[in-house]
């Protein structure tokens, strides 16, 4: 009897440990708490200064709506993005509020929900929505933009007298210049993404300026990298800029970069907005100017510009209610906007918000602007990031002898059937 | 024991003809039995959905077009099989790691018992050396990654600043020796474990069985070479198969030190799936060149258990 009784307790145990471990399982973390306030979850690959955007947005986005809680998750746009957006889509996980990279949206729209409706996308002009529209649909709340071109050290230009290069042969001869002196012209590091950025740079101005939809075109097979004496240009520039930069590119990664730049080693560095911080951070007092990438053809030489950070929300979200509420602030909180810049150091979307920030490289943008800017996302919604980047290998292997110019611009063709395009 | 010989009676056994009635006894479910079951459940659980699930997902998605996103998915049969044969990277990131896994097995399986070897004499402080080769195992291999890209990039190549050489330390930089670079940073941190391995095993070694070659007038190389290594047989049997999957696996080494490259020079299959599935968006090409990938394994586990299992002495 006693033996018995002792057996069933233990199978009471078990059972209630087994439950307990289901209903452990089961429980969510997200939704409505028992104060009554709805927290949301919010997706952010931002890199710059995150924690004092994060205290800030949560401080402005709580006051003027009391029920709500943001939650931040942070990510790797480069390397984690993709992949962490994919699962959690398969996962039905996805975050109430994502930031999706300007760009990135087309493929995601079908898990975005439709804001073309909404009161507060009205706030933004016509040219900036299109940018992000798809198939005439806004999917995001545009935020900031970051600009691209080349960097460079106003020390180094004013000591040596050199001009501001107009054409990519100018830009040539200032290398040279710099190098018969003794100074390493160009900062690059090929060891991470700087190949596959640049390509989308030299494409925009070389190859997109005169066909906007050659990405569309190459997708329908009516144009190839291997036919394509512009996409030729803008493999070779990649070796006259590998001639003219530092040693071992190969070796080296943005940081190192960044600490090169700041310590004067070099003059140039042909990158983006986002780079400026890293690079202060190392060393405050450097006088950083901004010149756009020159093409082959000067008419074709402008700067960059690419919508950053924008805000989505998912389209299976429990509270779109809040969400929108949530977006709204985002789109008409100008106050927040400008911290927000004036932290990340970038530029915003939002009317009238312009940044505080003081440097020689923000006045030399505005003055470019007025020659006009060259939306980076032609190029970043037709060749897809992971093509880039692989076309970006095949350059790589060919500067290292690997391969053949030509043999690496039909590597670049063949990988066309391997990559999953944005649009169709 | 068989009972044969002149003192053993024949036995007869009469059958009846009788048809024997068979008794199917109830079996009793007891309260044991469902502990069992219960208690098995959980893990039982975890392997279907971690494991079971997953495996026959993926393979039903290799016979789709599907991307991993997307809310539809379209059979399109063995297409993506036919893909894999004709895709040169895959190929290309299968030879780095068959290389990868060729040098690290042979590497690391001699040293790890060059150092047990030594380690198990009588030299002076072997604690203060096991610990010294041990070390590494317990950092991550995203740290080992991390540590040897600035070993190559920073530290070593000041070695060339202070005495005034011209050596190219950096070999994660160059096409040609990013699979050095990779080894070295590999058998640095991996040495030390399979060293234990191989320590444990010459530790259960009976002495007697030298002894017993010093009386017949056996020398050290004939005691290494005659009781040592045939003794060994399931050390070197794990060490090996434990070395080559590990090194088949390699991922989080490659991204932490040079991300598949320089160009796609040293990128692993594993580290070629993962790109073609989240980069590319191509999950069901991915799926179908893991299932290649699981077949590949497979046969190679099943070779290397059968071949050096065959060369074990048992005890």
């Amino acid at each position: 009897m006693k033996k018995g009784f002792f057996k069933w307790v233990h199978l009471i145990m078990i059972i209630s440990i087994i439950v307990s471990l289901l209903v452990a399982c089961s429980s969510s973390s997200s939704g409505t708490s028992k104060d009554g306030k709805v927290t949301l979850k919010v997706l952010d690959w931002n890199n710059t200064n995150t924690k004092e955007t994060e205290k800030m947005i949560k401080e402005t986005v709580e006051k003027e709506l009391p029920n709500v809680k943001l939650e931040f998750e942070y990510i790797n746009w480069d390397t984690d993005f993709s992949s962490v957006m994919q699962t959690r889509i398969a996962g039905k996980q996805l975050p109430d509020i994502i930031m999706i990279k300007g760009g990135d949206h087309p493929k995601y729209t079908e898990h975005l929900m439709d804001l073309s409706t909404e009161e507060f996308m009205s706030e933004f002009p016509e040219d900036i929505r299109k940018a992000l529209q798809i198939d005439g649909k806004d999917y995001a709340v545009p935020y900031t933009s970051n600009f691209q071109g080349v960097f460079y050290n106003k020390r180094i230009f004013t000591e040596n007298n050199i001009e501001i290069p107009k054409t990519w042969d100018e830009l040539m001869a200032v290398a040279e210049t710099l190098k018969s002196k003794g100074i390493t012209p160009f900062t690059s590091h090929f060891k991470d993404y700087q190949i596959g950025n640049s390509f989308n740079q030299f494409a925009t101005i070389e190859v997109y300026s005169k066909n906007p939809t050659w990405g569309n075109d190459l997708q329908k097979g009516k144009v190839s990298f291997a036919t394509s004496p512009e996409f030729k240009t803008v493999f070779e520039h990649f070796e006259e800029i590998y001639k003219y930069s530092n040693k071992d590119p190969f070796g080296l990664d943005f940081t190192g970069a960044a600490e090169m730049f700041a310590k004067e080693e070099t003059a140039m560095w042909i990158i983006g907005t986002w780079s400026t911080a890293q690079v202060l951070k190392n060393n405050p007092d450097l006088e950083i100017g901004f010149f756009p990438t020159p093409a082959t053809d000067e008419k074709n030489t402008k700067i960059i510009m690419q919508p950053d950070h924008t805000f989505s929300a998912s389209a299976t979200t429990k509270h779109p209610k809040e969400v929108k509420q949530v977006l709204e602030v985002f789109a008409t909180n100008k106050d927040m906007a400008k911290k927000y810049i004036d932290i990340v150091q970038t530029e915003s979307l939002i009317p009238d918000v312009v940044s505080a920030v003081q440097a020689p490289y923000v006045e030399d943008i505005n003055t470019y602007k007025s020659i006009g800017a060259a939306d980076a996302n032609l190029g970043n919604v037709q060749i897809p990031w992971p093509y880039q980047e692989q076309s970006g290998n095949y350059i790589a292997e060919w500067l290292l002898g690997n391969k053949t110019l030509d043999k690496a611009l039909k590597a670049s063709d063949d990988f066309k059937s391997k990559v999953k395009f944005s649009t169709k | 024991m068989r009972l044969e010989g002149k003192n053993t009676q024949p036995m007869s056994i009469t059958i009846s003809s009788k048809p024997t009635s068979i008794v199917h006894k109830k079996k009793r479910v007891n309260a044991r039995d469902i502990q069992y079951f219960l208690l098995l459940l959980p893990p039982l659980v975890f392997f279907i959905v971690a494991m079971i699930i997953p495996l026959i997902m993926g393979i039903y998605n290799s016979f789709t077009d599907w991307d991993g996103i997307s809310l539809e998915k379209n059979w399109i049969g063995f297409t993506n099989y036919i893909e894999i044969s004709k895709d040169e990277m895959f190929i290309q990131s299968f030879k780095f790691t068959g290389l990868f896994m060729i040098f690290n097995t042979i590497i690391q399986n001699i040293a790890a018992f060059f150092f047990a070897v030594m380690l198990d004499s009588s030299i002076k402080a072997k604690n203060f050396y096991r610990t010294i080769i041990f070390a590494p195992v317990l950092l991550s291999p995203i740290l080992v990654g991390q540590i040897w890209t600035k070993m190559y990039g920073t530290i070593l190549p000041s070695i060339n600043d202070i005495f005034g050489l011209s050596i190219n330390f950096n070999f994660f930089s160059s096409p040609d020796t990013v699979l050095t670079g990779l080894l070295v940073a590999n058998n640095w941190q991996w040495i030390g474990y399979w060293m234990l391995i191989y320590l444990a095993g010459l530790q259960a070694v009976p002495k007697d069985i030298y002894e017993a070659c010093t009386v017949d007038g056996g020398n050290w190389w004939q005691k290494f070479f005659h009781i040592t290594i045939p003794m060994l047989g399931p050390s070197i049997t794990i060490c090996t198969i434990g070395i080559a999957t590990g090194s088949l696996k390699v991922y989080e080494l490659i991204v932490a030190s040079t991300g598949g490259g320089p160009g796609d020079s040293s990128k692993s299959t594993i580290m070629h799936i993962y790109d073609t599935a989240f980069m590319s968006q191509q999950s069901s090409y991915a799926s179908a060149m893991s299932v290649v990938f699981l077949l590949v394994l497979l046969i190679f586990a099943f070779i290397q258990l059968k071949v050096l299992r065959k060369r074990e002495v048992e005890l």
